[in-house]
């Protein structure tokens, strides 16, 4: 089939019903989730910190794999993701893997840059990005005898960066261990900042 | 005379990094702050006043908590010292933390030191 004849036949079907409406379905989802995570892990950063909120984060991972991606069934990440940068919702998506190391880079995210966006109400470092998790479940359930560890993800303007690593269970149990540990410790630093204002 | 103001340049240059590292690190905000020195010290048996002796432990204290998240961090504190000596900092992409205070210390031990009042 010729080059042109191809365009012709995916640019008919990117017009057709049912395309149009699995990209409508897709782009409700990237929106549901982004909303559904962000506004969670947002509330929880207040209450309680940024290694607390990490640590709910990164073992959020687990159960974002038991839910949202059964659906999915044995879609490639790359399709994925192209299909989420159709929706518009997202572009410039980049999955870069070394090793047991991963990163995920958003070049664009709708909801990120602007007077309303809501990286403004973050730190240039801050919780894992709610989009990059649902990508580290991904990673995570192609690899079971693997945990998934998300550290914070990097937020500009317009997109973020995150780094995940894949981790023996015991190395993983050490990761989050320290990471309830200083938990505790932000928690208790936090409350006696607030009794020192007071 | 030259051996006292050489011990000088270098205090100076020591307390000017330590308040360049406790800026860069308020990006975070205080209370994660105090909890990075905790860590740091707890893990990395480096307490914050010897961070200007070896700043080679802080690199590898952040980079192993917060992965390459580190290099938003050391951004910051290079950019807060640089303004801090009036010096101009250029991000390089093949340049690490330590080489840029390293830079920072030979340049500043070269030229007269403001009194430490006047560091912004």
């Amino acid at each position: 089939m010729s080059d042109q004849l191809i365009n012709k036949v995916s640019h008919g079907l990117m017009r057709s019903p049912l395309y149009r409406e699995q990209n409508e379905l897709m782009r409700k989802l990237a929106c549901m989730l982004h909303g559904a995570f962000f506004g969670t892990l947002y509330e929880l950063r207040k209450e309680k910190g940024l290694f607390g909120v990490w640590e709910y984060a990164t073992k959020g991972i687990s159960h974002i794999l038991a839910g949202y991606l059964t659906p999915l069934g044995d879609a490639k990440i790359e399709d994925i993701l192209l299909d989420l940068e159709k929706t518009g919702v997202y572009q410039g998506l980049e999955l870069k893997h070394e090793g047991n190391k991963f990163t995920f880079k958003i070049g664009k995210c709708s909801f990120a840059g602007g007077k309303e966006g809501v990286h403004k109400q973050l730190s240039p470092l801050d919780m894992p990005c709610p989009f990059a998790l649902f990508v580290g479940g991904y990673i995570a359930r192609k690899n079971p005898s693997k945990r998934l560890y998300a550290y914070p993800s990097i937020y500009a303007e317009e997109g973020t960066t995150t780094e995940m690593e894949l981790l023996t269970p015991r190395e993983y149990e050490q990761k989050t261990r320290k990471l309830a540990e200083m938990a505790e410790v932000e928690k208790e630093a936090s409350e006696r900042l607030y009794k020192v204002k007071a | 005379m030259g051996h006292i103001n050489k011990t000088k340049k270098r205090e100076d240059f020591d307390s000017v990094l330590l308040k360049a590292v406790d800026e860069g690190l308020m990006i975070l905000g205080v209370s994660v702050r105090i909890t990075v020195y905790h860590y740091l010290k707890k893990d990395h048996d480096l307490r914050r006043e010897d961070i200007p002796k070896n700043p080679e432990a802080l690199d590898i204290g952040l980079r192993t908590l917060f992965g390459s998240g580190a290099s938003v961090i050391e951004r910051h504190v290079l950019e807060r010292l640089c303004a801090k000596l009036g010096l101009i900092y250029e991000e390089k992409e093949d340049e690490s933390f330590i080489h840029y205070i390293k830079e920072a210390r030979q340049m500043t031990a070269t030229q007269s030191l403001k009194p430490p009042s006047q560091y912004n």
